[in-house]
C-alpha cells in the first residue's frame, strides 16, 4: 500500500491586490475596494482633529474626504495644493481618497504573505506583503 | 457670474425649498458659509481691537477662527469681524475676509462624511459645491461653543494679540 503523500498546506488567496507606492513605501490594497485612481488637481483643507484627514476633494458628483497616508506609513505625506495621483476607495464609513506616487502593479497574494499594518479613518485597511 | 448666482443656480425658480441666505467668508484660503440670520453685524477688524466688540450695546467677545481651527496667524492687513449670535451664545468671529452673500439650496448641502468624527462635527454641518471648489457650511451654535482644535485659550489669546 502506498503511503499517502501529504500535501503542503496552501495559503488562502485573498484576491487581487493593487500595489502602490508613496514616499518610497510600498503597500497594497484589495483591488475590489478601489473605485478609481485619478489625478486630482486640488483639495479643500478642512480643519479637524485627526491629522491624517487633510480635507475634501471633488470627485465626479461627490465630495470625498482626503487622507494623508504618509505619516502612518512612515513616509512623507503630501500637503501640497494639488494632491496629484489619488486612489479613491470604499470603506465602511464611505468613500475616501488619498494621494500616492505611483501604481506598481496588481498581483494575487496569499493571506500568509500579508501583514495588516494600519487602520485609517473610515476603516481603510492597508496591507504590506511580507516579502517587501 | 457672481458666486451668489452660481451657488443658488440649481434652486432658481424651483420655489420648493427656501434658500438659506448665507454670508461666505474666508479663513486661510478656505471659504465658509454661515446663516445670515445668525449675523448681527459684519465690520472691518479695528486696528487696535479690544477683547470684545460692542454691537447695539451688547458685548461680543472676539474669537479668532484661525486660532480655533489651528491655522497659523495671518499677517494680512485687512481682516473682518462677524458679530454672530445664536439662542444661547454670541461672539465676534475674526475672519480673513468677507467673500459674498449667497443663497444655498439646502438640498445641495452634503452632510459631513462620517470619517470627520472630531470637534469638526460641532463646527461644521457639511459642504456645498460651487463650481470647482467647496464651501464649508458652519454650524454657528457649535462654533460659538468654544471648543478649539488646540489649546483652550488659543482663540482668545490670538484675538487679543491681533
Amino acid at each position: 500500500m502506498l503511503a499517502r503523500r501529504t500535501q503542503p498546506s496552501l495559503s488562502h488567496a485573498v484576491g487581487s491586490l493593487a500595489v502602490l507606492e508613496l514616499g518610497g513605501v510600498r503597500f497594497a490594497l484589495p483591488a475590489a475596494d478601489i473605485l478609481e485612481i485619478a489625478h486630482l488637481s486640488s483639495y479643500t483643507p478642512v480643519p479637524c482633529e485627526d491629522p491624517t484627514l487633510l480635507g475634501v476633494v471633488l470627485h465626479r458628483h461627490g465630495i470625498v474626504p482626503l487622507l494623508d497616508l504618509g505619516v502612518a506609513l512612515g513616509a512623507p505625506g503630501r500637503r501640497a495644493e494639488a494632491p496629484g495621483l489619488c486612489v479613491i476607495v470604499k470603506t465602511p464609513l464611505g468613500q475616501v481618497a488619498f494621494a500616492i506616487d505611483r501604481i506598481l502593479g496588481v498581483e494575487v497574494a496569499a493571506s500568509d504573505g500579508l501583514m495588516k499594518t494600519l487602520d485609517f479613518p473610515g476603516g481603510l485597511t492597508v496591507l504590506r506583503p511580507r516579502r517587501w | 457670474m457672481p458666486l451668489s448666482r452660481r451657488v443658488s443656480q440649481s434652486a432658481a425658480g424651483a420655489g420648493r425649498i427656501p434658500l438659506r441666505r448665507c454670508l461666505v467668508f474666508g479663513v486661510a484660503g478656505v471659504e465658509y458659509a454661515i446663516d445670515l440670520e445668525r449675523l448681527t453685524r459684519a465690520l472691518p477688524l479695528p486696528a487696535h481691537p479690544e477683547p470684545e466688540v460692542t454691537v447695539h450695546e451688547t458685548a461680543y467677545p472676539l474669537l479668532d477662527l484661525r486660532a480655533v481651527f489651528g491655522v497659523a496667524p495671518s499677517a494680512a492687513a485687512r481682516r473682518a469681524v462677524l458679530a454672530v449670535r445664536t439662542a444661547t451664545r454670541r461672539a465676534a468671529l475674526i475672519v480673513d475676509e468677507i467673500v459674498s452673500l449667497t443663497g444655498l439650496d439646502p438640498v445641495n448641502v452634503h452632510p459631513l462624511p462620517a470619517v470627520f468624527a472630531g470637534v469638526e462635527r460641532e463646527w461644521f454641518e457639511g459642504f456645498v459645491r460651487s463650481d470647482s471648489h467647496v464651501i464649508i457650511v458652519v454650524r454657528a451654535e457649535g462654533l460659538l461653543a468654544g471648543r478649539r482644535r488646540d489649546s483652550a485659550d488659543a482663540g482668545r489669546l490670538a484675538a487679543v494679540a491681533t
